[in-house]
């Protein structure tokens, strides 16, 4: 067989698992979410016992299934491909949130809002890094991150900025509305901090240890937005 | 070996650094400090040419904030003896520690530039100047975290309610003013990086033909 004939099949291959893989994410994920919100509807979620008022558990189930269903909706109308790795983190985390809200985690478990930003900054973290890999990839060749430490150090200092930006935002609501609504006093802010800093740094390591298999270029490759470049890779472009 | 000896200065003044901050247990200028420290010894084992100047004016304005911030801009010196407000001291330190952070972001691109084989152009060096000096933000607010608040790590984890030391909005209002600082600082030198045609390499401060 021709050799661009073989690689127009892989990538079609490709495409097909893809969107497959995006039906079935926008079938299950806001049914799975769904059906928390009868399982709060119904009285039986233990958030409620916690102490959250059950309007609020029921918006937040609606509010994350049509989130949910955002991503791979786009897959589909050929908006956006994202790595796996970064869609299994990003959809972990979005699971841990509304399965530990409407289990009262938050009012239950006095660790767990640190535990949260952890995963959450590390989220962050991984978009970050994927940026910076784009940035490589777009940039003239005066300017570059330089090697695999070079990337990760930017990650992490980066990845580190995010956890002060989100901190100042909840600070700030407090200062204007006058309400201890975000950040409960000090310790509470540095507290988050610290969670911050840890998942910072645990997904600089995870990106030290992804960029040991493939280089910047090619996780760029991965990251496509518009249908132009979704269908050139997909399609034997590449 | 006589072109290293500047390179050892910049450790050795970012070492004393981190040793008055030890001294008076000020978390965060022990965190800057020790970034002068890692940034000096890096330029030491990968930096060439007149490089050394940009770690010896990073590590010297380390330790003068430190100085500055152990002794006469000291929370001790300046609410507690009832010179100013606790918001006024707020907006001394934070000018005090944007400072020494603006210089270590200075370091921090040689450095990574000589350590890793990056070239920073206006982009780089201008766009991410103040996303830089933000990260630095956060492990200053960690040390200062544990080393002046009590029971710090057991609060993260849950055990104990820790005592609040500081205002929330203390550390917002520091947050911000640094934030600021940062933001001029990074358009500032994409300006200046525009208008020279200046690159961070390897070999120090280029002009791009």
């Amino acid at each position: 067989m021709n050799p661009a004939t073989e690689e127009e099949g892989s990538q079609t291959k490709i495409d097909r698992r893809e969107r497959k893989v995006a039906w079935a994410m926008l079938i299950a994920c806001p049914l799975s979410v769904m059906l928390l919100f009868v399982y709060v509807t119904l009285g039986y979620a233990q958030g409620l016992t916690a102490g959250h008022p059950m309007e609020y558990l029921q918006m937040s189930c609606i509010l994350w299934a049509v989130i949910m269903a955002v991503l791979p909706a786009f897959r589909l109308m050929r908006m956006i491909s994202l790595p796996y790795w970064f869609i299994i983190l990003l959809y972990a985390d979005m699971y841990m949130y509304i399965l530990s809200l409407t289990h009262g985690f938050y009012f239950d478990l006095p660790w767990w809002a640190n535990f949260t930003h952890v995963i959450s900054s590390m989220v962050v973290t991984a978009i970050v890094f994927m940026a910076l890999c784009l940035m490589e990839k777009h940039s003239p060749s005066h300017n570059t991150l330089g090697s695999r430490g070079g990337i990760t150090t930017v990650l992490l200092m980066i990845g580190l900025c995010f956890g002060a930006v989100w901190e100042i935002m909840e600070g700030f609501t407090d200062i204007i509305t006058q309400v201890d609504y975000m950040s409960y006093g000090s310790v509470h802010t540095l507290g988050n901090l610290f969670a911050d800093a840890l998942g910072a740094v645990l997904m600089t390591m995870i990106a030290w240890v992804i960029m040991g298999r493939q280089s910047a270029k090619q996780i760029a490759s991965k990251v496509r937005i518009g249908s132009k470049n979704i269908d050139k890779h997909t399609h034997g472009g590449y | 070996m006589r072109d290293r000896v500047p390179y050892f200065l910049s450790v050795m003044i970012a070492a004393a650094s981190v040793a008055a901050g030890i001294w008076k247990q000020d978390g965060p200028m022990i965190a800057l400090s020790a970034m002068a420290f890692i940034l000096s010894a890096v330029s030491l084992a990968y930096c060439r040419g007149d490089s050394w100047r940009i770690f010896v004016i990073a590590s010297v304005t380390v330790l003068i904030c430190t100085l500055i911030m152990v002794t006469a801009a000291s929370h001790q010196t300046l609410v507690d003896e009832g010179t100013m407000s606790e918001y006024t001291w707020t907006y001394v330190a934070a000018l005090v520690r944007g400072v020494a952070i603006i210089s270590l972001i200075l370091a921090f691109y040689f450095a990574t530039a000589a350590a890793f084989k990056a070239s920073y152009n206006w982009v780089s060096a201008g766009g991410l100047a103040w996303l830089i000096g933000m990260g630095m933000q956060v492990p200053m607010f960690v040390l200062m975290f544990m080393i002046e608040v009590p029971g710090a790590i057991d609060s993260v984890i849950g055990n104990e309610p820790a005592v609040d030391i500081v205002s929330n909005a203390s550390i917002v209002i520091g947050m911000l003013i640094n934030l600021a600082m940062f933001m001029a600082f990074s358009l500032y030198m994409g300006r200046v990086f525009v208008k020279r045609r200046w690159l961070i390499t390897a070999n120090g401060l280029e002009v791009r033909r």
